[in-house]
């Protein structure tokens, strides 16, 4: 039980560190929230990304050591990466709450005129 | 554009055209020789057997001794039972077995049978190649008896290396692209997949490359192994591997336990013995070379105890120097030999991930040329497209029909592995021909050619064997269940693309109606 | 599957451009030919004769075990293959990518045997 929790751990960390890189772009900050962004992202989330990642490398040598734990985590990093771009092709409206916690005011409402597809990029 | 970058553009349009193929078939077959095991276990049921608490050498030797009997130099390799090959696999030169289609050809050909874990007894001839044709086509293209197939396959890996750094090299705008994937825009999404999974898969895609190059240096650099010694032609062996061997006596002699030399071997390293191999079986000379479990850590390690068969004595612990193990630990790190499920799989599905990166690599090659071909009458496109379906759908196709065959044709034929082989190549040109006969529907009838081949798959194994998946779960056979569940799974996918392209076809069909 | 225009009519829109035209050194056929042989086996046996060259000149010139100096001349040999490989479809010169790599082949690999047999001559 403990080893399936640090599992997801190292699965979920660097997973949720991308997501945060990802939403620091406007492009799919605007995919998760529908709107346009008006402020830059907060310093703290590029910090934050970094750690949730390194806290997946931290796991994964906990569990395996260190050549086995860099391995699983670099396997780990394409993986979680290709995650994020599929979770913001296909429902890119799930990160929505964190889209407003790296970037606070929220911003003006997306492309006038129209409705707008939620994972509209351009 | 300047002209380097035309040059990366350049170079990785072509090598992408003319090698693709290959490296598709190269990392399909790759991606599932992680599980090439299991793919044995559900190929050869009788060898789906309970893995025994403890296995004796002793009991297994008679059967293994036979086997080798009769030809130049008599050796057998054995790897013992482990908890996804429960038998012994007994590895030994022969001019036949079921896959060989023509017996006086010369030269000799490794020949693979099973021993009952239990008794040592030999198992009757499982009449196929199972796994191990899809794992020995992955880095060999299968050719048994001549080493030519190792040469295309290390050109195809060098020429990824290169399609990875070109296709870097080129790339505009990767950190504004990093997350990029626009599926809805049909133009836009082969080409955002595409730099999504080669970006991102970067790490994965050129290490598994050249990792696997690496691996045969010595196929593919024998020259730089030979020349700094000399007149000395066998230097490099003797001092970096310093393995053991000796001629045969001629004088029959009995061995001693190999239980008790396996013993002595596990005692000094620590870890139990994984392979065994008997040189010159039931000879004054013969010997014997254990090789522990290796299982445990990423170096394929590859050190050895030499013991003296009649007598039990150690003759000679061969150990790795320094160099030769980091070439050990590269060649681990492709082989994941070591135990760590999440890893294999992640192996698998990154492997699996290089397929869709070539597949991707093909379409947008196509959807950026369609409309200028189709207006200025060339038949590149024409072509191309044939040779894609043929070679990604195509392929799958062929391995579907392998593992159909191999449930459909009855065990006592003559030639029966030759014919399941015959069956995937069969498959494979068919696929080509069909995706040239008929591009319209050509990808649609493949996906659900694919998705019929692999449920009959599913259905004949239960159907010749008894082990349905609720049989296998429940009996914790994870090897087969393993097949089975990855081949609905795959079904499943087919199915679904193929619904996707026939409202496509019917789209397209409407509009220009 | 037109999209329209009369058949016959060549169409002037930008999608029946080419998407990204060959750089001048890569448009004659026989250079690429030329430039193909070269990148796929003479880079090949440049990058096998650097590598036999660098572990004979590793190998005498620090005294490290000489299949030490093989194995490290070999891992490396991989990526100068890699290099040189690519540097002969990008280099504009057709003369230059020639001579470089064949000529580098030939006379790393001589060099190499050349210094062995001294040594082994003078030991």
């Amino acid at each position: 039980m403990r080893d399936l929790l640090v599992l997801g751990g190292i699965l979920a960390l660097p997973y949720a560190g991308f997501c945060v890189l990802a939403l620091c772009q406007d492009c799919h900050w605007t995919a998760a929230t529908d709107r346009k962004p008006v402020t830059r992202p907060h310093w703290l989330a590029l910090i934050l990304a970094a750690l949730l990642i390194a806290g997946g490398l931290t796991l994964s040598i906990y569990r395996d050591g260190i050549v086995l734990g860099l391995i699983f985590w670099v396997t780990v990093l394409t993986a979680s990466a290709l995650a994020v771009t599929f979770t913001l092709s296909w429902r890119a409206e799930c990160l929505r709450s964190l889209a407003y916690a790296v970037r606070w005011r929220r911003g003006t409402a997306a492309q006038g005129g129209g409705t707008v597809k939620p994972n509209a990029h351009d | 554009m300047t002209p380097f970058r035309a040059s990366m553009h350049w170079l990785h349009t072509w090598v992408g055209i003319a090698l693709g193929t290959l490296l598709f078939a190269i990392f399909w077959t790759g991606s599932l020789s992680v599980f090439y095991k299991e793919i044995d276990r559900w190929m050869m049921p009788m060898t789906r057997l309970e893995l025994p608490a403890s296995v004796s050498l002793d009991a297994m030797r008679p059967a293994a001794d036979a086997l080798a009997h009769g030809t130049n130099s008599p050796h057998w390799k054995v790897y013992l039972p482990t908890a996804n090959e429960p038998v012994h696999n007994v590895i030994f030169q022969s001019k036949t077995d079921s896959a060989t289609l023509f017996p006086d050809a010369p030269g000799n050909i490794m020949a693979r049978r099973f021993l009952d874990p239990n008794t040592g007894d030999l198992l009757e001839d499982p009449g196929t190649l199972g796994g191990d044709f899809l794992y020995s086509f992955h880095f060999k293209l299968s050719m048994r008896r001549f080493p030519v197939g190792y040469y295309p396959v290390a050109l195809a890996g060098m020429a990824m290396l290169a399609l990875i750094v070109s296709g870097i090299l080129l790339h505009g705008r990767i950190i504004a692209n990093f997350f990029l994937f626009r599926r809805q825009k049909r133009a836009r999404a082969s080409l955002d997949l595409h730099n999504a999974v080669g970006i991102l898969g970067l790490p994965f895609h050129f290490l598994i490359t050249l990792t696997g190059l690496i691996f045969f240096y010595n196929l593919h650099y024998p020259l730089a192994l030979s020349i700094p010694y000399g007149e000395d032609a066998g230097g490099y062996n003797r001092e970096a591997i310093a393995a053991y061997a000796r001629p045969e006596a001629g004088i029959p002699a009995e061995p001693a336990s190999l239980d008790e030399m396996a013993a002595e071997a596990a005692r000094i390293w620590g870890r139990p013995v994984g392979t065994v191999r008997v040189y010159h079986p039931g000879d004054k000379n013969a010997y014997a070379l254990m090789m522990p479990r290796d299982d445990g850590a990423v170096s394929d390690v590859r050190d050895s105890l030499f013991f003296d068969v009649p007598s039990g004595k150690l003759l000679h612990n061969q150990v790795a120097k320094p160099a030769l193990a980091t070439e050990r630990f590269i060649a681990g790190l492709h082989l994941i030999h070591f135990r760590h499920w999440p890893v294999r799989w992640l192996y698998f599905l990154l492997g699996l991930s290089g397929c869709v990166l070539i597949a991707t690599g093909f379409l947008f090659w196509l959807e950026s040329r369609r409309k200028r071909h189709a207006a200025l009458g060339l038949q590149g496109v024409r072509f191309v497209e044939g040779l894609t379906v043929g070679s990604t759908t195509g392929v799958i196709i062929a391995t579907l029909g392998y593992l159909v065959a191999n449930r459909l044709l009855p065990s006592t034929m003559p030639v029966r592995a030759a014919a399941e082989i015959g069956c995937f190549y069969f498959g494979w040109l068919a696929a080509y021909a069909h995706a040239w006969l008929r591009p319209g529907s050509a990808w649609y009838e493949q996906a659900r050619t694919i998705a019929v081949l692999a449920v009959a798959a599913v259905v004949l194994n239960a159907a010749t064997t008894g082990d349905h998946l609720l049989r296998t779960i429940a009996r914790g056979d994870w090897a087969v269940a393993g097949v089975d569940m990855m081949l609905l799974v795959g079904a499943g996918i087919a199915a679904v693309s193929a619904r996707a392209l026939s409202h496509r076809q019917i789209a397209k069909v409407r509009q220009v109606a | 599957m037109r999209s329209g225009a009369g058949a016959g009519v060549p169409s002037a829109s930008l999608s029946y451009a080419v998407p990204h035209p060959a750089p001048d050194h890569l448009q004659n056929p026989w250079a690429i030919a030329v430039r193909v042989v070269t990148a796929a086996v003479g880079s090949y046996f440049a990058s096998s004769g650097l590598a036999a060259l660098g572990a004979v000149i590793l190998a005498f010139a620090t005294g490290i075990e000489r299949s030490e100096a093989v194995m490290v001349n070999v891992l490396a040999a991989f990526l100068t293959y890699l290099i040189m490989a690519m540097w002969a479809f990008c280099e504009r010169r057709l003369p230059v990518v020639v001579i470089a790599i064949w000529l580098g082949a030939i006379a790393t690999h001589a060099l190499a045997v050349f210094l062995v047999s001294l040594a082994a001559a003078t030991a």
